[in-house]
């Protein structure tokens, strides 16, 4: 043990800095604190006079300077963050998750997807930072897309102009494959255009208009295009697993709505997502 | 080739903080920047960053020898920075004054430790206690470290954002006391006196007259991160105006060998500011005697 003031004080503040829950005992009870610190009376008052709330700002200082890495991710989501000025206060908060012992992010993919949810969390309680959520949940999409390894492209695809001429038992057989990874997504609002305008600088962002759906695509040169869809459309996508055939898809998706609707009215939904490159309609004799 | 000849240059040479999206930059624009200014604890995580050393003269900036603190830097740390100083041909070791871990003393209760047996590595470094006890450690160390190094250490001021408490005298004063005392170099943060000098309501000129600038090596020029309760370091920003009137100002009273534009933070700095920043510098550079 050494009792010298400067190496209790120097320790007390790296303690404070890597060890949340223990500054928040110092800024809550300081006496309680300290009272295992063998400092003398001066140091302890010196303790007292210091501004424990700039000290856990500062804490989220160095959180937000060691997540630099996100924000090639997460551009639109910090413009918020910075523009609503929450920005080193969230990462005081989110200081003591990320240094958790009981649960260390091992990767960098770990540590985004941790954030992210802390942030997402963080949000909900706050209503009035508009746009933010959206932003958020938009760019994780993205990011998750990104994270998705390239598969290989579906073989056996059977031309539109073919799958346009299959008579109808044949067309049912055929089974529709994704060919990029895809996400269907609920959106109060355009998040292309929320995040175009929030990075330039247009705040606040626009106002809320409802639930729309979006789907995202990631091209292989892992672009995102995203682009707004119909429920139904949403609905024949999610279903759409590489295994399915038209046939099992169209019936799932009557038993969850449009059961009236007749099959043959679904064949449109394939031929448009083929045709705007969603899907590849694979085929089994007589397709293959 | 002398990797240290531009650094003898009558004029300041004008470089950048490594990062990737600078490295891209240095590679589509040679010859807008002199040198590139690299951390040593980037070189141990990456040593494939010394490629950009056949391009440009490196200057090695470290965190992690914990100068002003009351724990000791590891030996095999050490000797790591020791080779690199020597692989890069580093002019100079910029560190910070400041402090970046702490020992675990056994009389204090710690039922939240992170890293068993270690000491406390806060992972980024803390302007540390001034007082003459800290003087005292910092002349030690540096006296240590002048043996150790076969290039000098220069010292950089680091941003208060809190005084620690046991302070008992004002940062202009810790760092002459310090450089009166060793001979050390001074790397002149421009960001991090300005940011000293709000948080204590204080002229960032005057301050910036307190300082030995006799002792300049090296300046860094950054941006700043405004909000209620302060200023706060941002690499990811260019410097505001006043850094560039505070250059101009250390342009007139000293004679800097380096000038370093710390913009590392963001792989989005846009080049076309990045272009502008370092006109802009290398101009009042240009114009300084």
């Amino acid at each position: 043990m050494n009792a010298e003031p400067t190496f209790l004080v120097e320790e007390i503040l790296a303690r404070c800095l890597t060890d949340p829950p223990f500054l928040e005992r110092l800024i809550t009870n300081r006496d309680a604190a300290l009272k295992a610190y063998p400092l003398d009376a001066q140091a302890r008052a010196d303790f007292v006079n210091t501004d424990m709330q700039r000290l856990r700002r500062f804490s989220g200082f160095i959180g937000k300077v060691q997540h630099n890495y996100l924000w090639d991710f997460f551009p639109a989501t910090r413009r918020l963050l910075q523009h609503y000025r929450i920005e080193i206060d969230f990462f005081a908060d989110y200081r003591a998750i990320q240094l958790s012992a009981q649960s260390p992010a091992q990767s960098q993919s770990d540590k985004i997807r941790r954030f992210a949810d802390h942030l997402a969390t963080f949000v909900a309680k706050t209503p009035s930072l508009t746009g933010l959520a959206s932003a958020l949940r938009y760019e994780r999409a993205c990011w998750e897309l990104r994270q998705i390894a390239p598969t290989r492209r579906p073989r056996g695809r059977v031309g539109l102009r073919r799958a346009a001429g299959l008579a109808w038992s044949d067309f049912l057989k055929l089974v529709p494959k994704c060919d990029d990874p895809l996400r269907i997504e609920a959106f109060d609002c355009d998040p292309v255009a929320l995040v175009a305008d929030v990075l330039a600088g247009h705040f606040p962002p626009r106002d809320s208009a409802g639930d729309r759906l979006f789907v995202l695509r990631r091209h292989r040169d892992q672009l995102v295009q995203t682009s707004e869809i119909e429920e139904l459309s949403a609905l024949l996508l999610s279903s759409i697993d590489g295994c399915r055939t038209v046939r099992s898809i169209i019936a799932v998706t009557r038993r969850r709505a449009l059961g009236t609707t007749p099959p043959r009215a679904f064949r449109a939904f394939f031929e448009q997502a083929a045709d705007a490159h969603f899907i590849k309609l694979c085929g089994t004799p007589p397709c293959a | 080739m002398d990797a240290r000849k531009p650094f003898r240059s009558p004029r300041p040479t004008i470089g950048l903080a490594y990062s990737a999206a600078v490295r891209n930059f240095i590679a589509r624009h040679p010859g807008e920047v002199d040198h590139v200014e690299i951390p040593f604890e980037l070189l141990r995580h990456d040593p494939a960053v010394l490629e950009i050393g056949e391009k440009l003269p490196i200057i090695l900036h470290c965190a992690s020898l914990s100068i002003a603190g009351t724990a000791r830097c590891k030996g095999e740390t050490i000797q790591q920075i020791k080779a690199f100083a020597r692989h890069t041909r580093t002019p100079w070791i910029g560190e910070h004054l400041a402090f970046i871990s702490a020992n675990v003393s056994e009389a204090g209760p710690h039922p939240e430790e992170y890293a068993p047996g270690e000491p406390y590595n806060i992972g980024y470094t803390v302007s540390p206690v001034m007082n003459a006890r800290t003087i005292a450690r910092v002349v030690q160390a540096l006296t240590a470290y002048a043996r150790c190094f076969q290039v000098p250490l220069l010292i950089e001021n680091s941003p208060l954002y809190f005084e620690a408490p046991g302070s008992t005298m004002a940062q202009s004063e810790f760092i002459t006391s310090i450089c009166r005392e060793t001979g050390v170099g001074l790397l002149l943060d421009l960001a991090h006196l300005l940011i000293t000098a709000r948080r204590a309501d204080l002229d960032p000129f005057a301050e910036l007259d307190r300082l030995p600038l006799n002792s300049v090596v090296e300046v860094h020029i950054s941006g700043v991160d405004e909000q209620d309760d302060g200023s706060w370091d941002d690499h990811a920003k260019p410097a505001p105006e006043i850094v560039h009137r505070l250059l101009d100002r250390v342009l007139e009273r000293a004679a800097p060998r380096a000038v370093t534009l710390e913009y590392n933070w963001s792989s989005r700095f846009p080049e076309a500011l990045l272009m502008d920043e370092l006109g802009r510098v290398r101009a009042s550079c240009g114009t300084c005697s």
